[in-house]
């Protein structure tokens, strides 16, 4: 059951945000739970799957958002609590189901939909904001934890009120929250299981409207929205123990803050010296707009702390513009807190410093240091891991074209693979998002330029986004390679399983969709698969299959090898043996380095040659391959 | 609102810096103080630099995330990660606990030694170093250099956490190995030094 399904409560652990949030479903009840792995969000439903079958709930890896939370939802109309989580990208795949089942209605067991958004884009390509979704689209309340305890507590009463309200509860994670660890106390986990039982709760408002109006009224459904469920929710919002307003400071000030600025707003006021009226909002939306009244009926100017758009300031600005209109709104709007990017403690500070008049905190001068640093900083790239498959993939391709006197057009995708697109493999020029590669491949190829044209798409993305993408180009008759990079997981985000792997993640033993023969049933004319492993057989693979201009698709099909690796230490097994470069033998040519680039080999300038660090190679061999002078040689021991 | 102890990890991935972290929240909530871990996971991971920040109070309550020029310590795996880490985090007289041995990028541009540590001087710190990585291949574990980061960490005197709580919870961690972790762990708590 692992260490967070663990049945002690009142035990005080250390968990982070993610966990914490596994754990609060647990107490609450929760039984079914689906989710597409993306960071920062995939160790939910990993905490989940580590204990569901203890306590008998459902843990699914989805194919994409959009099943997740349509299996999501379908759970709710057998009366079982269910929670859907994924990343901020994840959430724009789930917007037309998710309308509906805000504006209809979902099951009598309660939705929770856990968004975790990531300010900054430590690990994304973009840092958009997911509430204005949640608000303005979905129209559902939103809960907005600061820290792990929050998590805990906020996802568990999010089945409650979802219950209560009848509709999705959104709880809106970020980065600094879903990736924080801190100390959590365990709460007791129900023991009761209530019966499934199929009861499909829009029938009742359907006839509710047949009576009413004759047939169903999307007018009416959505007026019902607004009038009835929202203002409920504020009600909710206004009496919540979550929204909090402090009246400290004597007046001059206010600020108001959701999530994790909260903590950062104690901590600068107390390093500032300073007081203000503070409204804290665990509940962001709907606003509760009795607290938000006395504050701004209490001080001349409100300031707003939030990540990563002004969502609460516009709220409060619309408010306050007949409730105070004498309070000036201070915020990313008015140019007082930065407008985008996660905040920190000294970003609050400098923004509150500046509006009470206090000063700004300096910090020592470190010019010299920082000048003996600097040259060094760029010295750890970001790269595939020694022996990753999608390397020589790449090279592959590389290599390929090359002896063709071909110049391709690559389009990437979503995945580890994007680091492709980087030298020196340069196996591609543009990225957009999840099956993106296939779906521009398409126009590309449409478009009358005369260079072949390749998408690079990962396996995990592949079943997740790229089928629909690759049978409207078949449909239209869009010649272009695919090039599926089948590493058996779902690699970036640690692992998970896919459709491919044979697999689920709860470990059960599950029917592989067959890649080769979904590539043929979508119409691709030219289907090989290759083991990028084996570098010359693959290079003429490439050939063969670019040689016949057709609806084509190469699979190179190769373990992840950082997956492998764990594989063999979980069975006890020791890595494959490292590879040294024979001193002697080694001309200087740089092949490995500066077109193979793999981590473990570096270049020792002073007697030029390259060099293996045995502690970083995996034993993949490639490298041998690509070696003219056969200078690479396993190390005996 | 109280102050809170706050110590940046720093390392490359790989090399258990995360782990560490949390076993000394995990040491720290057995000694009675509240936590805050901050980090980030995904692709930055891959080979890169990787940051914690550890944060422990009574009272109160506190994000993750360290300021600049306010750690109390850095507790570093890598030289070179440690310099970098002490010159943003680090307050002016903290304490810098750290592996001194390299980890060479693949162009080997990599500063002198003398240099790091000079510089981390300059911060200025008090700064302890021993050689993890060794302590690791004795003891037979490569993966247990972060073990051996934390005994030196301890024997510098500056881990606020008595070491019965450490080594319970490396214990825990480590049930198969557990004898071989602890003999890192005294291993770096021995042979730390301060570089004066």
């Amino acid at each position: 059951m692992g260490k967070v399904g663990i049945d002690e409560p009142g035990k005080k652990t250390l968990l982070m945000g993610n966990e914490a949030v596994a754990r609060g479903a647990l107490e609450a009840g929760c039984r079914f739970a689906a989710a597409y792995p993306g960071t920062p969000s995939s160790e939910i439903l990993e905490t989940v799957a580590s204990f569901a079958k203890d306590f008998g709930i459902h843990a699914q890896w989805s194919t994409n958002e959009t099943v997740a939370l349509w299996a999501g939802a379908g759970a709710t109309y057998c009366g079982l609590r269910s929670l859907v989580v994924a990343k901020h990208h994840g959430v724009a795949w789930m917007v037309d189901p998710l309308i509906n089942f805000a504006h209809w209605q979902i099951g009598k067991g309660g939705l929770v939909v856990v968004i975790c958004d990531d300010p900054q884009g430590h690990s994304s390509s973009n840092e958009f904001d997911s509430r204005n979704l949640a608000a303005r689209v979905f129209e559902i309340p939103i809960l907005e934890p600061a820290d792990p305890r929050e998590a805990k507590e906020l996802t568990k009463y999010a089945f409650e009120l979802s219950e209560t309200l009848k509709c999705p509860i959104y709880v809106r994670m970020t980065t600094r929250v879903s990736h924080a660890t801190g100390d959590v106390t365990f709460g007791e986990i129900p023991k009761e299981r209530p019966k499934s039982e199929f009861y499909p709760t829009p029938i009742e408002l359907g006839m509710e409207m047949i009576v009413k109006y004759g047939w169903v009224d999307m007018a009416y459904l959505h007026e019902r929205l607004h009038v009835k469920r929202l203002k409920e929710a504020a009600e909710v919002s206004n009496g919540f123990t979550g929204n909090t307003l402090t009246m400290d400071g004597g007046g001059a000030v206010g600020v108001v803050a959701s999530g994790v600025a909260r903590h950062y707003i104690e901590e600068a006021l107390s390093k500032l010296g300073a007081e203000v009226a503070f409204l804290q909002l665990s509940m962001s939306y709907p606003l509760p707009t009795e607290k938000a009244s006395k504050l701004l009926n209490a001080v001349k100017r409100v300031i707003v702390f939030e990540e990563t758009d002004p969502f609460i300031e516009m709220e409060l600005r619309s408010f306050a513009k007949d409730a105070a209109p004498q309070v000036a709104i201070l915020g990313k709007l008015t140019g007082h807190t930065p407008v985008s990017g996660e905040l920190t403690v000294l970003k609050v500070m400098n923004a509150l410093a500046d509006v009470l008049g206090k000063e700004k905190p300096t910090s020592p001068d470190r010019t010299e240091i920082n000048a003996m640093i600097k040259p060094y900083l760029g010295i750890r790239r970001i790269t595939l891991c020694a022996g990753c498959p999608h390397r020589a993939s790449g090279y592959v391709v590389r290599k390929a074209t090359q002896d063709m006197g071909v110049n391709y057009v690559g389009i990437g995708d979503i995945g580890c693979y994007g680091m492709m697109g980087l030298p020196p493999l340069l196996s591609f020029m543009l990225t957009n998002c999840m099956g993106g590669s296939i779906g521009m491949a398409n126009g590309i190829a449409k478009s009358g330029i005369d260079a072949p044209v390749m998408a690079f798409i990962g396996d995990s993305t592949f079943y997740h986004a790229g089928v629909p993408s690759l049978i409207n180009a078949t449909f239209n008759d869009a010649r272009f390679t695919t090039v599926i990079l089948d590493n058996r997981v779902t690699g970036m985000t640690g692992f998970q399983p896919h459709p491919g792997s044979g697999y689920n993640a709860m470990g059960e033993a599950v029917k592989i969709v067959d890649l080769e023969a979904l590539v043929k049933a979508c119409g691709v004319e030219v289907v090989e698969v290759l083991d990028p492993y084996s570098i010359k057989k693959s290079i003429e693979g490439v050939k063969k299959v670019l040689a016949e201009k057709k609806t084509a698709c190469i699979i190179f099909r190769r373990a992840c090898s950082t997956e492998y690796l764990r594989n063999r230490r979980r069975k006890g097994l020791t890595p494959p043996k490292p590879f040294r470069v024979d001193q002697e033998a080694c001309n200087g040519c740089k092949a490995c380095v500066d077109e193979f680039g793999c981590p473990a080999i570096s270049w020792d300038g002073q007697v030029a040659k390259a060099v293996i660090d045995d502690a970083l190679c995996r034993g993949c061999a490639n490298c041998t391959q690509i070696c003219m002078e056969r200078a690479i040689k396993v190390v005996k021991q | 609102m109280s102050h809170t102890f706050d110590f940046i990890f720093a390392g490359i991935g790989g090399q258990g810096s995360v782990a560490a972290s949390h076993m000394i929240g995990d040491a720290a909530i057995e000694a009675g103080y509240r936590v805050a871990i901050g980090e980030t996971h995904g692709a930055g991971q891959r080979g890169g630099a990787v940051l914690s920040h550890v944060r422990l109070w009574k009272e109160g309550s506190f994000g993750p995330l360290i300021m600049d020029a306010e750690a109390d310590a850095v507790i570093g795996f890598e030289p070179f990660e440690s310099l970098k880490s002490a010159a943003r985090f680090l307050k002016p007289g903290g304490t810098v606990v750290t592996n001194e041995h390299p980890v060479l990028p693949s162009n080997r541009n990599y500063p002198e030694m003398d240099a790091i540590f000079a510089n981390l001087k300059k911060i200025p710190a008090r700064v302890f170093a021993v050689n993890a990585t060794q302590i690791a291949k004795e003891v037979g574990d490569v993966a247990a250099l972060n073990i051996a980061v934390l005994g030196a960490a301890s024997g510098s005197g500056m881990l606020l956490i008595p070491e019965e709580f450490l080594k319970k919870i490396i214990t825990g961690y480590f049930p198969k190995s557990a004898e071989l972790s602890l003999k890192a762990f005294d291993l770096g708590k021995r042979l730390v030094a301060e570089r004066v």
